[in-house]
């Protein structure tokens, strides 16, 4: 699925949820009939370059051919940041991230445009991964999550408590490995997570347990981030902003279950 | 309806359910009514079925900012242009690479048409292999055949194929100078007007002097040599008013001059060679039957 593709997709019901790297903005969350559940990543459109063009900032990419995805919010705040700036670049626009890289390893283009967790997904899959870099530089905020449609606020509530499930079990240290023993914990937080005090899945249509299964199944929001984009994937992804409740960075917070 | 004897005594009309003129039109009005009440159905139904959704319609947003660049564009164009903006900008790039197919699909078409019909057998056996491979592969393979597997592979800016340091062929592109009018300019078409409307008049002229005196004079050659030479002259007269703006490598890429991209120079070639030679009444079939049907001793 293409990014034009992707809200199409969820408003016929194609899919039911929307996870990826989607944005939340305003017209996306207002006009198209679909709700954002929260967000999983704090991320930030930011340039990747070949190392050869000796560049080690985004202020010296005036003139510079572009490779960026169509129908994306990158699409957007590059052209703000560059009119910002007083600079001019040649936009060359590619329907998927894999054109995007193959324009951007033939040379079409001299820096590829994402943001920065797809820009090193997308590192990993250049030919010469260490002849390219991504600059410092990150030009806008893209806080991305999930996405349901509208009109099925059972399911939207399911979505966006999952989530906070998730990151709540990293808050209070539960993980795959130790739900189980978790069960048993003093911690009354824990135990109303875990469903051992109250059933706060009544409302979702769930059993009490239903937070336990997420964590034990698919383990908390810590550990799906080192799985999949941290430091366990080949995307090598630091925290960073991205850093749980209770850190200094602190951003990844969800509501209490109570 | 004049065939039929007329049965009924004049003065007495027909009921009008009984007249076919007039049963025919309460049809066509039925049959109208019918369509509209549908197309109103179908269009409340979708209408509902958005706003239900919370999704919204119209074109509204046509008069937004459309906030993102194109790279190539025949009127002004931002990214605080409107979305409307974009749309006759790519109208308009649309029409400019669709003008220009024509002309060079016109081109290869007659070649290649003539050549076909050529005495020479290999000649003749080149066209034919030309017209019925390139007909018969569908129009966007040939796109990404020129896009993907010729001019992805030409060389990176800093190693452009260079034509006398004026035309640059690489990946990016092709970069051709670009000529600059200075004041002054004006002049030269106008003098070239001029001079085809005096050739047109001295050829008239000769024409006649030839039909009531006999005498024959090089009209011909005359006007050749005013519409060349006078605006050449003038040109010099006033000094070359046209400067050339070369490409040049500046940082990333080339600048200046006139820069055709890559995406349409494929989208060009592709549409150019197809067409050519693929419908049947496009260019390379159409002389056929034209050139065939004159006598054996004009064909070529």
């Amino acid at each position: 699925m293409n990014a034009v593709e992707r809200f199409t997709a969820l408003q016929s019901g194609e899919v039911d949820v929307l996870s990826r790297n989607t944005t939340w903005t305003t017209t996306r969350d207002t006009t198209l009939g679909l709700n954002f559940t929260g967000v999983t990543f704090y991320d930030g459109q930011g340039f990747l370059v070949s190392r050869d063009l000796g560049i080690s900032s985004a202020s010296e990419l005036d003139g510079a051919a572009i490779c960026i995805q169509s129908g994306t919010t990158t699409e957007l705040n590059l052209a703000d940041y560059f009119r910002a700036n007083g600079m001019e670049f040649d936009p060359i626009v590619f329907d998927t991230s894999e054109q995007t890289v193959g324009g951007f390893q033939a040379g079409r283009c001299d820096v590829l445009t994402s943001d920065t967790s797809q820009l090193a997904a997308l590192r990993i899959q250049l030919d010469d991964p260490a002849g390219a870099m991504i600059l410092p530089d990150v030009i806008s905020k893209e806080p991305l999550g999930p996405v349901v449609r509208q009109g099925d606020d059972l399911w939207f509530n399911i979505v966006k408590w999952s989530l906070f499930a998730m990151i709540n079990g990293e808050e209070y240290g539960v993980t795959s490995e130790n739900a189980e023993e978790m069960l048993s914990s003093e911690n009354p937080d824990v135990a109303r997570l875990l469903g051992q005090d109250g059933n706060y899945g009544e409302g979702m249509g769930l059993e009490a347990d239903w937070a336990y299964n997420i964590l034990s199944q698919v383990g908390n929001y810590g550990e799906s981030f080192e799985r999949n984009v941290g430091m366990g994937s080949p995307l090598e992804i630091e925290r960073g902003v991205n850093a749980p409740c209770g850190t200094k960075a602190a951003s990844i917070y969800a509501p209490p279950i109570r | 309806m004049s065939v039929r004897p007329n049965a009924r005594p004049a003065g007495q009309k027909p009921p009008f359910w009984r007249d076919r003129a007039k049963r025919a039109l309460i049809f066509q009005c039925l049959l109208i009514a019918a369509v509209i009440a549908f197309l109103f159905y179908i269009v409340g139904n979708v209408q509902d079925n958005l706003s239900s959704r919370g999704i919204t319609t119209g074109f509204g947003f046509l008069s937004n900012t459309a906030g993102f660049g194109i790279v190539q564009s025949l009127i002004d164009y931002s990214s605080q242009s409107t979305y409307g903006r974009t749309f006759f900008v790519g109208l308009l790039n649309t029409l400019l690479v669709g003008g220009l197919g024509v002309i060079a699909a016109t081109i290869i078409g007659f070649i290649v048409g003539i050549a076909r019909l050529s005495p020479n057998w290999l000649i003749a056996k080149l066209a034919a292999a030309y017209i019925e491979t390139f007909r018969n592969i569908p129009l966007l393979l040939q796109i990404f055949f020129w896009y993907f597997a010729v001019l992805r592979t030409l060389p990176s800016a800093r190693e452009s194929l260079a034509f006398g340091e004026a035309f640059f062929l690489n990946v990016r592109g092709l970069y051709l100078p670009e000529p600059l009018f200075e004041s002054g300019f004006g002049l030269i078409p106008v003098t070239f007007v001029i001079a085809i409307v005096a050739s047109i008049a001295l050829v008239i002229w000769a024409k006649r002097r030839q039909e009531a005196t006999g005498k024959r004079i090089p009209a011909y050659w005359i006007s050749f040599a005013l519409i060349f030479g006078l605006p050449l002259l003038v040109m010099f007269v006033t000094g070359v008013p046209v400067t050339w703006e070369m490409p040049e490598l500046r940082g990333f890429n080339f600048r200046g001059g006139i820069t055709v991209i890559p995406e349409f120079l494929a989208l060009w070639f592709a549409l150019s060679i197809y067409t050519a030679c693929s419908s049947p009444r496009s260019c390379a079939q159409a002389y056929r039957p034209f050139l065939m049907a004159k006598p054996k001793r004009h064909r070529p």
